[in-house]
């Protein structure tokens, strides 16, 4: 498996959990909050369409990245960005997943 | 699903996510330095993953039947523990992300490797405290109700 392809993945990974709790988010920011005595279960598919919808533009944003790291000096520069920035982004994801649940 | 195997595989879900959070924690401390994972390590890597992709996918068997029985007696009775239930079931799919997007990198070789085994350790070390964080969770929202 090349540097190139894991590197891919790395971001695909990333850009699907922030996809989810950026929809999380879209979702309440839009719709508000419903009342959650209201809770219907035949409909309440959100976790499932957030889920999907993640998975997705993680698997587009891996894509992505795999075309635009073609060369070793690009490979480098986002794998030491990734290094020094993931446990912020990991934080940041569960404060947000605190804030709006 | 009779209530008997809901407890059952909700109890099965519970005890392998307490056993992903530990299991996490071990790539994440092998491939801190960027040192190249050996053969047992590599066991770690492939193991924890599939053990972290269990966990999540017993609660994902469950998840239906939370809605139907639990989710409105959970709010009923305590709104914040229903609230912390929706949490976590965000935090478990960031986890579950961070998780299997480690390891290819982690399985990276040779000294070239070495900033995505380091990248690969901070990811691992992400999701095992999002999983420790979901253990203790899913403590609280168990102990406030469950099938």
């Amino acid at each position: 498996m090349s540097q190139r392809a894991a590197l891919a993945g790395v971001v695909a990974a990333l850009g699907a959990s922030t996809t989810y709790v950026a929809a999380l988010v879209y979702e309440l920011a839009v719709g508000g909050r419903g009342d959650p005595y209201l809770i219907v279960r035949d409909v309440h598919f959100g976790y499932y369409h957030r889920v999907a919808l993640a998975v997705w533009v993680g698997l587009v944003a891996g894509l992505l990245a795999h075309m635009h790291l073609d060369t070793d000096a690009r490979r480098v520069r986002v794998e030491t960005q990734l290094t020094r920035h993931t446990l912020w982004i990991v934080g940041l994801l569960a404060i947000v997943s605190f804030v709006c649940p | 699903m009779s209530t008997a195997i809901l407890r059952l595989l909700e109890s099965v879900h519970g005890h392998l996510g307490a056993l992903a959070a530990v299991a996490l924690l071990h790539p994440a401390i092998l491939l801190w330095r960027g040192r190249p994972a050996g053969r047992g390590a590599r066991w770690s890597i492939g193991l924890t993953a599939l053990l972290t992709a269990v966990a999540f996918g017993g609660g994902i068997l469950i998840y239906a039947d939370y809605r139907r029985v639990v989710k409105r007696a959970l709010f009923r009775e305590d709104m914040t523990a229903g609230f912390l239930f929706e949490t976590k079931e965000h935090l478990a799919l960031v986890a579950l992300c961070l998780c299997l997007g480690a390891v290819l990198p982690a399985l990276a070789k040779g000294p070239e490797g070495e900033g995505q085994r380091r990248l690969a350790a901070r990811m691992f070390a992400g999701a095992a405290a999002l999983a420790w964080l979901l253990g203790a969770l899913g403590v609280w929202v168990h102990s406030t109700r469950g099938f």
